[in-house]
């Protein structure tokens, strides 16, 4: 049972790699990175706010098929420092959002000479955030909801070794939870959604296996 | 319409003279075709502010109530394509002009509540749309690397003109009524354009493009007048309520394209 397994796995592996262009790799990288204004409140012209920043750390994997590549991965944000309203008609105090996200983005990767690549495509996200909010109305509530979202991704990656290099990327994703929780005492419905879109930018090291 | 046309030749003009006065020079036309996150952005309007309680458009339109049925409304994801003609002068100097066709195709349906008053609340049926044409005109750097590909970048501005919908429905209120806004209007957003090639024989190449577009239009009043019939929903005793919107329509966000592209002169 084990050696068929294992035959099967090898197949399916060759497969893989048959399927890929010649020069083509796949890589599994590690990275941290960073967003600004998580949460996205400050777009809401009706408060004023101190916004909330992460930290963030991920694991990606890109298949470079030719000029193609598919990127995805998975990434989890810690707190740098919660977001205060200062002065709100939305009667939030503050509010601490975590997430983790699966992005999938195709697009076309440029080698730059002998030096490393340069890439950029478009694509998606499933977020899946928790998180704390006090406001005047229910107190401090911890929350929990998911989202998908929508953007684009660009990068440059240098070579260090021929199977180890070196990543920055930029990504934008926009995406909306569905309203969650009562933040308006005037009215009587739930308004507050997290809101995962912004810009991240990520440096991480990555491995290419093939 | 005479301001638009002027617009136009200009940036023709403009165009068609740096081309002309080039010594060294390769031309290019393509198409391509990709997506847009969030086109239109958050849709705001007044009709959404003053009698929907959203001061932040279609994101703040989003609420749940219990024994209300209501369904998450997204922002606009809109398909976009074009083509394009490009000018490389002198191996690194780039001028690109290009014609754009984008619609709104997923998200900007759903339901939501809303209350005149505190006390009654009521189901509202939300749609929104977007189609918008746009040319800009960027100049910037390519640069070459090796036989088999470029990266360009460059900056410049469009003309973009936009038709903006939006219909509030509610079967729920005593009358019942229905609310469309129709926005069309023009802007002259700034362009960022960064674009990779990748050429697989002398002449043609796959491409790959980034853009941003900041920018909106004046503030337009509704064209739809004919949706006047329904109730008091601010209750200040004069109806129609909601009849009449105004909004800006906004051309800020990023677009995605990939799509081919083939030179006059080999590489």
């Amino acid at each position: 049972m084990t050696k068929k397994l294992a035959f099967i796995v090898t197949i399916l592996v060759l497969c893989g790699v048959n399927a890929v262009h010649a020069r083509d790799h796949v890589g599994v990288g590690m990275h941290v990175g960073a967003q600004h204004d998580v949460g996205n409140i400050s777009s809401d012209p009706s408060v004023k706010v101190d916004p909330q920043n992460n930290s963030l750390i991920g694991f990606s994997l890109k298949i470079n098929m030719g000029a193609l590549f598919l990127r995805s991965g998975v990434d989890t944000t810690f707190l740098i420092n919660q977001g205060d309203i200062l002065e709100s008609s939305a009667e939030i105090d503050y509010y601490r959002i975590h997430y983790t996200a699966i992005p999938a983005f195709i697009g076309f990767a440029f080698p730059i000479q002998d030096m490393g690549e340069f890439y950029m495509g478009g694509g998606m996200a499933y977020f899946f955030g928790t998180g704390k909010i006090k406001s005047s109305v229910t107190g401090k509530e911890d929350i929990q909801t998911s989202a998908y979202g929508y953007g684009v991704i660009a990068g440059i990656q240098l070579n260090i070794i021929s199977t180890i290099k070196l990543y920055m990327e930029w990504e934008y994703l926009d995406g909306r939870s569905e309203p969650i929780t009562k933040t308006q005492s005037t009215y009587d419905w739930d308004n507050f959604y997290v809101d995962f879109s912004g810009h991240r930018i990520f440096l991480g090291i990555m491995y290419y296996l093939i | 319409m005479r301001a638009q046309a002027s617009i136009i030749t200009f940036l023709l003009f403009l165009f068609c003279s740096y081309s002309a006065g080039a010594a060294t020079v390769n031309y290019a036309w393509g198409i391509y075709g990709g997506f847009m996150p969030s086109m239109g952005g958050n849709l705001n309007s007044y009709v959404q502010e003053a009698f929907f309680n959203s001061p932040n458009g279609i994101d703040g339109m989003n609420r749940t109530r219990s024994g209300t049925s209501t369904s998450t409304i997204n922002r606009l994801i809109g398909v976009t394509g074009g083509m394009e003609i490009k000018g490389i002068f002198f191996d690194y100097y780039f001028a690109r002009i290009a014609f754009n066709y984008s619609k709104s195709v997923y998200g900007g349906s759903g339901k939501t509540v809303f209350t005149p008053d505190s006390i009654n609340y009521y189901g509202l049926k939300c749609d929104y749309s977007l189609i918008m044409y746009d040319m800009p005109l960027t100049v910037g750097l390519s640069i070459p690397f090796w036989k088999d590909m470029k990266i360009s970048l460059s900056g410049g501005i469009a003309y973009a003109y936009a038709v903006y919908e939006n219909q509030f429905k509610s079967s729920e209120t005593v009358p019942p009524f229905e609310r469309k806004g129709i926005f069309k209007g023009w802007g002259l957003p700034l362009v960022i354009v960064i674009e990779g090639e990748y050429f697989i024989s002398e002449k043609i190449s796959l491409s790959s493009t980034l853009s941003y577009y900041r920018g909106s239009t004046e503030v337009i009043k509704d064209e739809r007048e004919s949706d006047t019939a329904g109730p008091d929903l601010n209750n200040d005793a004069i109806t129609p309520d909601a009849a009449v919107d105004f909004s800006k329509i906004d051309f800020t966000g990023y677009r995605f394209t990939l799509g081919v592209s083939i030179y006059f002169q080999s590489i």
